[in-house]
């Protein structure tokens, strides 16, 4: 923990060998040494030409939007945990999940089409639903003198009750539509093109940038509401601040792969554990550790049933929860001896 | 100078009021002691000085103007608020923690310069946890937690500082560390300090003037002598006392007489007096 800069170094590394075994895992499957080859632009490379448009039309713009997706999450749940100084709270605390739930519910069940850099209509409706839900929760959890992270939490809850009920409600009166619905809230990284990957670059960089130019206030957060006053923190702007870049993290996320579960909360744990608990490091390295996690769940999400391939989201959570409870098990027995 | 004034502050919970009409001045380079019983209102009218309670009427002023039209930051520059709690469940370091108090100076972005650094170090070690840096705060004694706050208060050089009950839960060696420090502080430095304290003969030591709350306001303010009498620690505590002087350094002495106990209102005799003088200086503890 006393040189951040070399773990994050080494995550970087990490990244780099599972976005090259990402490139050569697939229904086809294509040799290392030929895409390494390509990646240093060697005329040489044995690839074919097929080989190359799979590698630059489906393989790169999937590889790169689930290190965007994985990055996100991780960065948004940084943002959420010191938010609510819970080690419980994930990008979804607030709403931004079921908000986009209905927003795919209602895109699917009126038919509404249309596109923007490349995102689909549901996707549009997805981030949109859930950008609207985190903006009344919000509204809703920061009325009053005494607003604090409880009550937003509390009305995070409440609101997505009752969203989740209208969707459900929308679904049961529409029943044709329910597995298009669930598929896609299952979370998938498939079909996203270059028009996807650009815009969920920018989301991410927005959210994280915000995010991380916060470090310093997330520290100070961490001591509670009072310190964080008389050492001179606005409460109310850095509340702001920090939902709005959590949630543009988390809308990155949600346009290019709907709702994908546990990646947000266990990122920035096992950050942690590497790091420690400053933001200028946690940020970054949760950033890439949730990327890896993506990453990896997206190779086995191709492979497992090729030329078929199950959703990711559901992976995230088989794959994380494992690893997070031996994690777990490893922290207490470090505590107590 | 008057360095901090509160001018007719008042302060309710919705319909409950809490302070009724708060006026007191308070200079440059003294230490003023705040008393009272428990519920009182020494915490809210301490938060209210420095802006962590909006007051429901009347204002606060530092250096004759009102602190609501400071910035949270320019506010932070210009007092350090010690609370009596705050979150421990972080793995931030003590060193992580100080470093903190220098942000009202630094700003958000900016890694801390050289000075700012210098201010850190210095803070640990007028606190003594200059060897103990690197530890986690989940692992601090409830002594060395407040050391700590009290470093990260240094570390903020405000000239104003504001110490909500930095003595409980300490142990008595820790209790005169924790008060002498400050005391000097304010002597040297020319700091205004405010501090809450729940024991009247340190606060006699400690204080260069005494404030004593009681039904919502303020029944007093003055010296030790002035302050600490029989009928008015019956008001505000509702106890009986006998005050003598302290048998070194003079100052007012509160004996309580508890209830059913007649010996402790006589006179102490000379064996007692002579027991009690060969305990170790007062001035002498905290120059340590």
């Amino acid at each position: 923990m006393k040189y951040p800069i070399f773990t994050f170094a080494a995550t970087i590394i990490l990244l780099l060998i599972l976005a090259v075994t990402s490139l050569v895992s697939g229904a086809v499957s294509i040799s290392m040494v030929g895409v390494l080859q390509w990646i240093v632009g060697l005329e040489s490379s044995s690839l074919s030409e097929t080989e190359k448009t799979i590698l630059m039309q489906l393989r790169l713009p999937r590889v790169i939007t689930a290190c965007l997706v994985g990055s996100s999450l991780g960065v948004a749940g940084v943002g959420f945990q010191g938010l609510f100084r819970n080690p419980l709270a994930d990008p979804y605390v607030i709403g931004a999940s079921s908000g986009a739930g209905l927003g795919v519910t209602l895109a699917v069940v009126l038919g509404f089409q249309a596109s923007l850099m490349g995102l689909s209509g549901i996707a549009i409706a997805a981030v949109a639903g859930s950008l609207l839900a985190v903006a009344i929760v919000f509204s809703i959890g920061s009325i009053g003198r005494g607003s604090s992270a409880l009550t937003l939490l509390l009305a995070g809850v409440a609101v997505s009750s009752m969203i989740n009920a209208i969707a459900s409600l929308l679904m049961y009166l529409n029943d044709d539509s329910v597995v298009v619905i669930l598929a896609w809230l299952m979370g998938s990284l498939a079909g996203n093109d270059w028009g996807v990957v650009l815009a969920t670059t920018i989301s991410t960089l927005i959210g994280f940038g915000i995010l991380w130019s916060m470090s310093r206030p997330l520290d100070l957060f961490l001591l509670g509401d009072v310190t964080s006053q008389s050492l001179g923190l606005d409460l109310l702007r850095f509340r702001i601040l920090l939902v709005a870049g959590s949630s543009i993290a988390t809308a990155a996320a949600v346009a290019s792969a709907g709702i994908i579960g546990f990646v947000g909360l266990i990122a920035p744990h096992i950050a942690r554990r590497m790091v420690g608990p400053r933001h200028v490091w946690l940020l970054p390295v949760s950033a890439c550790v949730g990327a890896a996690i993506m990453m990896v769940a997206d190779v086995f999400a191709r492979t497992i049933v090729a030329p078929a391939e199950l959703p990711v989201g559901i992976l995230t959570a088989l794959l994380g929860c494992p690893f997070f409870l031996i994690l777990l098990k490893a922290r207490h027995e470090s505590t107590n001896g | 100078m008057t360095e901090l004034r509160s001018k007719d502050l008042s302060f309710s919970y919705s319909t409950r009021l809490i302070l009724n009409r708060i006026s007191m001045e308070m200079k440059a380079g003294e230490v003023v002691v705040l008393l009272g019983a428990n519920g009182a209102g020494k915490t809210t009218l301490l938060q209210s000085l420095c802006r962590q309670l909006r007051p429901s009427a009347g204002n606060v002023q530092v250096a004759d103007r009102d602190i609501s039209l400071f910035t949270r930051r320019s506010l932070a520059r210009s007092i350090a608020f010690m609370p009596q709690h705050e979150n421990r469940q972080s793995e931030l370091t003590v060193l992580d923690v100080v470093s903190l108090g220098r942000a009202p100076h630094t700003g958000w972005w900016l890694p801390l310069s050289a000075k700012d650094r210098e201010v850190v170090e210095d803070s640990l070690r007028a606190t003594g946890l200059a060897g103990h840096r690197e530890r986690q705060i989940t692992q601090l004694s409830g002594g060395e937690w407040r050391r700590m706050i009290l470093a990260r208060a240094l570390a903020q050089d405000a000239p104003i500082l504001l110490l909500d009950e930095p003595t409980a839960g300490l142990d008595l060696k820790y209790q005169f560390d924790v008060l002498a420090r400050v005391r000097r502080l304010a002597k040297e430095r020319n700091w205004v300090v405010v501090v809450t304290l729940h024991d009247l003969n340190h606060a006699a030591m400690f204080g260069d003037r005494l404030a004593l709350l009681a039904e919502r306001s303020l029944i007093a303010m003055g010296t030790a002598r002035e302050v600490l009498t029989p009928s008015l620690i019956q008001q505000a505590f509702d106890v009986s006392v006998t005050v003598i002087d302290h048998p070194i350094n003079g100052t007012p002495f509160v004996v309580p007489m508890y209830p059913g106990d007649s010996t402790v209102a006589t006179e102490p005799d000379a064996a007692t007096l002579s027991d009690v003088a060969t305990l170790p200086d007062v001035a002498e503890v905290s120059d340590e």
